[in-house]
């Protein structure tokens, strides 16, 4: 019957399908050598680029100009990132460019932000903590509450998971009256104890206007910023961080970043070349004199810098072997004529792409339609009645050979 | 032709290299009692899956009712009551699951004489199969068969496992019915003795060809023993005279179809010099043994 | 006939379903008494905290259970109708052989979605108790996935039990469990609402592949 026969090749097509996931993800974890990325940095006293870079088994020290360095002299031109161990070294400078530095200064100015591509379309669970922001502690305390904002926002006391009536009236009402339009489309803060003090939450509502709401002694605090309404905000990130310059920064849809500073929300531009948001992962290294910002790709990586008032000052880019020009991206794409992804370094969902790979697979599917002829030829099957098999392994080759292979034909009526 | 139910037409199977049988031909006629007899490993079992087209055979073919082996189809199913070799049955069902579970496929189906036999043995209706003895699942099975109410019975060594006892009462109880019912039979077996009142015709199949095939009752007539003693060696082949020859020491059994004197001359154109051979007696072991031979 | 199957396929299995429906209920009495000891002991803020920010995964003890319960199902489904050439007397059965495996399946999809089912009712009700309906729905999403592969693997192991080829066996396993394996990689909460009707479909295409040992079995190929 057809539908017997409709069962081998289903049989065959499951077959096909997990060996086109499995196979070159073996083959990759086979093949696959850490390539050392160069991590970049900016380097006030010889006014240039310092890159570190793994290489031939050991980290290399150089800067844009290809002076070599090892690593003691590579540290002795960073004093900002290395400050603890030119302090023991005792040669930490008293002043650079005029600035007056030591351990203490350089700690206080100095953080890190992080956007990685992967945070793009991280699942979420849109419970938020709202913690007081000028409490009577040092020690931010979590509050015994979340919130959640959809056509109102709701305050859920966790201990009885039950909604807070009277602080959720309290907080709706102080948002209606600063004209927001629910329900809410971004809402972001830093939910955790850890760091230095809260400035709670940048909120985007249904007409697109960025608010910013906090707990101040336990009454609302809602600022209706002056950030423009055409931004298309894509995602913005909030770290409060000891430099209280910005409360973080913003990314548009059009990949556009913008730092929010303290200064009533003003946007400040930073251009970056080639800067795809969801498809990079970016890092900010803000010191006492520069902000670096380091972005790439996995193959391109670039650095872009701007100093503390936000002027351009210099940027740089490394390109390293694309991967399609590897022998061992070449020997994959003859193996296999395509391959199924189910994740991707750059996204945190689970994926089923289907990748064409290139015309070099003709390698492949001629061997394999070689070896599966010889199978069948030593089998003595009926090659005139199997021709549906050969078919399979022209259009998936080892693949289909395989499932053709080890499912055999059988006498049908 | 439709008197027949069963019609094998030049069957041939091998197994690998191995040749069950060449060119088997047979017919069974409605309401007749046909006897697939032979010893075990000869091909009775692979012609039955053939017969239920569990088995391609290498060539030829089987048709029953009219339908290919391979191809018949559920409502000629319905009327064919199958033992499959070595009592198989469901064992998860208990006497009353099982009668249960059968009697909606078969139209025909008459519960009465599934229980009649159940009571006759005094069977727990909540005895599990899985629990029972051969014997019993032997007569479950029957019991089953038999309210199926099939037009043919197909009995795959209805005999495995079972000791004298539950072979005479399975025999007994299969004669009963099937002379009321007129239902064709087709019984295999390689324990003969219980079949002597049972079997119309038979097939009795030896290593690679048919033995024999004819009536059951002109078979035993028929099929002689001739005992003589002779110093010296003997050395024939099996032919149309001799169907087989055993000896221990200097004391010869020839089995034949022929008469004693045609038998005497065979031998005395073989320069074999006989005085005297006499005519032994035999039951139906020692027929059937003495055509398939010993080993 | 179809209630002589139902009946069949009912008795070899009822002790099988009640098990499994006991145990999801004992893991989700588990998951309930952890809940309330971990939110007594470190606070639900804290708690609730966790499963926000990092994706706690408080209902895990429910990952294997589909797949165990399904390996179970399909071995005492279709090994009692395997062993001793007993396929013989099912296909017998003045029954077309395909109707006869695909109702077989029906019975163990069914059941096992039922059971399923039950159980994420147990896992909304106990979740229900210590989380807001946030946590709750994306909970319920996120088992959907192991289900899914224990249809999965019913479906292959069944194909595995009455598959006469020893070699075959071991392939079709293969990839039965190279297929599962692909469902159970959930770290964070949702991660594969994207994909789920890809892997929907795959569990379509392992419904039919029982048919192919099926129909060998019943013409005697080997």
């Amino acid at each position: 019957m057809i539908l017997n026969k409709f069962a081998r090749y289903a049989l065959i097509l499951l077959i096909i399908i997990v060996c086109a996931i499995q196979l070159p993800f073996f083959y990759y974890k086979t093949v696959h050598k850490p390539t050392g990325s160069p991590r970049f940095y900016y380097s006030p006293i010889i006014e240039d680029f310092a890159i570190m870079q793994h290489s031939n088994g050991k980290m290399e020290f150089r800067d844009n100009q290809g002076n070599k360095y090892n690593r003691r002299s590579f540290e002795k031109i960073l004093p900002f990132q290395f400050y603890r161990d030119l302090s023991k070294w005792g040669v930490l400078p008293d002043t650079i460019c005029g600035l007056a530095i030591d351990a203490s200064v350089i700690h206080h100015n100095s953080t890190r932000y992080r956007l990685m591509g992967k945070d793009f379309d991280l699942p979420q669970i849109k419970l938020y903590p709202l913690f007081e922001s000028e409490s009577d502690f040092a020690q931010l305390q979590f509050p015994s509450n979340f919130f959640r904002i959809n056509d109102k926002i709701e305050f859920i006391t966790a201990s009885e998971n039950k909604i807070d009536e009277e602080l959720s009236e309290k907080f709706n009402t102080a948002l209606i009256k600063a004209e927001f339009k629910f329900p809410a489309k971004i809402i972001a803060g830093l939910p955790t104890t850890k760091k230095p003090f809260d400035e709670g939450y940048f909120i985007v509502d249904n007409s697109n206007t960025v608010f910013h709401m906090k707990k101040v002694k336990s009454e609302p605090s809602i600022v209706k910023t002056p950030i423009p309404q055409d931004l298309d905000i894509r995602k913005i990130t909030i770290q409060e961080t000891v430099t209280q310059k910005v409360y973080g920064f913003l990314v548009t849809n059009k990949d556009e970043i913008f730092m929010i500073s303290y200064d009533n929300y003003k946007l400040l531009p930073i251009e970056l070349d080639d800067f795809v948001a969801d498809k990079m992962d970016l890092a900010i290294g803000v010191d006492p004199l520069f902000m670096n910002f380091t972005y790439d790709d996995n193959y391109n990586f670039y650095s872009a810098v701007y100093d503390t008032n936000f002027q351009f000052i210099d940027k740089m880019k490394i390109a390293m072997t694309p991967k399609k020009e590897k022998i061992t991206e070449k020997v994959k794409y003859a193996l296999f004529p395509f391959s199924i992804k189910t994740s991707d370094s750059f996204s945190n969902l689970k994926q089923f792409k289907f990748n064409m790979h290139s015309s070099l697979s003709i390698v492949g599917i001629i061997l394999s339609l070689i070896i599966g002829f010889m199978v069948k030829i030593k089998r003595q099957e009926d090659l005139k009645s199997s021709w549906f098999d050969f078919v399979i392994i022209a259009f998936t080759g080892v693949y289909g050979l395989l499932g053709v292979i080890f499912i055999k034909t059988d006498i049908w009526d | 032709m439709s008197e027949y139910i069963i019609e094998c037409k030049n069957l041939n199977h091998k197994y690998g290299d191995f040749l069950v049988y060449n060119d088997l031909n047979f017919n069974v006629e409605k309401g007749k009692i046909f006897g697939l007899l032979g010893k075990n490993g000869m091909g009775k079992t692979t012609t039955i899956n053939i017969m239920m087209g569990f088995l391609r055979p290498t060539s030829g073919s089987i048709k029953i009712f009219g339908e290919e082996s391979h191809k018949i189809s559920p409502a000629t199913r319905a009327r064919i009551g199958l033992l499959h070799e070595g009592h198989v049955a469901y064992e998860f069902f208990n006497v009353e699951q099982v009668e249960q579970f059968y009697s909606r496929f078969y139209p025909k189906w008459k519960r009465e004489y599934y229980y009649d036999l159940m009571d006759k043995m005094g069977m727990n209706y909540d005895h599990k199969i899985s629990k029972m003895s051969c014997g019993q699942r032997s007569q479950v099975v029957l019991g089953l068969i038999m309210a199926q109410v099939p037009d043919l019975m197909i009995l795959d060594d209805y005999s495995m496992g079972l000791d004298a006892g539950y072979r005479r009462l399975f025999i007994e109880y299969l004669k009963n019915f099937v002379e009321e019912k007129n239902t064709t039979v087709l019984i295999t077996s390689h324990i003969i003795q219980d079949l002597e009142k049972l079997i119309d015709d038979t097939i009795i199949i030896g290593r690679n060809k048919v033995l024999l095939q004819m009536n059951f009752q002109e078979f035993l007539q028929k099929f002689h023993q001739y005992d003589f003693q002779f110093d010296g060696k003997i050395d024939l082949q099996s032919d149309e005279t001799i169907s087989n020859i055993e000896s221990i020491n200097n004391n010869y059994s020839i089995y034949s179809f022929k008469e004693k004197n045609e038998v005497l001359q065979y031998l005395n154109s073989k320069n074999i010099q006989i005085n005297d051979m006499s005519e032994i007696k035999m039951s139906l072991e020692d027929a059937f043994i003495g055509l398939t031979g010993k080993y | 006939m179809f209630k002589s199957l139902f009946e069949k396929e009912w008795i070899k299995l009822r002790w099988v379903l009640l098990a499994y429906i006991i145990i999801g209920y004992a893991a989700i009495f588990s998951i309930g008494s952890d809940l309330q000891y971990g939110i007594k002991m470190h606070g639900a803020v804290k708690y609730w905290s966790n499963v926000i920010t990092y994706h706690t995964n408080f209902f895990s003890i429910l990952k294997y259970l589909p797949i165990f319960g399904a390996i179970t199902l399909a071995v005492i489904q279709f090994v009692p109708e395997s062993i001793n050439k007993r396929y013989r007397l099912s296909f017998h059965l003045p029954m077309n052989e395909q109707k006869l495996l695909i109702f077989m399946l029906l019975f163990g999809i069914v059941s096992m979605l039922l059971l399923d089912v039950l159980i994420a009712l147990g896992l909304f009700v106990v979740s229900g108790m210590f989380f807001p309906s946030d946590i709750v729905s994306i909970s319920l999403v996120s088992i959907v996935p192991w289900f899914l592969a224990g249809i999965i693997t019913y479906l292959g192991t069944s194909t595995v039990v009455i598959e006469p080829n020893w070699v075959q066996k071991v392939v079709i396993g293969i990839t039965t469990y190279f297929t599962f394996e692909l469902l159970m990689a959930e770290r964070l909460f949702t991660q594969y609402n994207n994909v789920l009707i890809y892997y929907f479909l795959i569990t379509l295409i392992y419904g039919i592949i029982i048919l192919f040992p099926g129909h060998r079995l019943r013409k005697g190929s080997k």
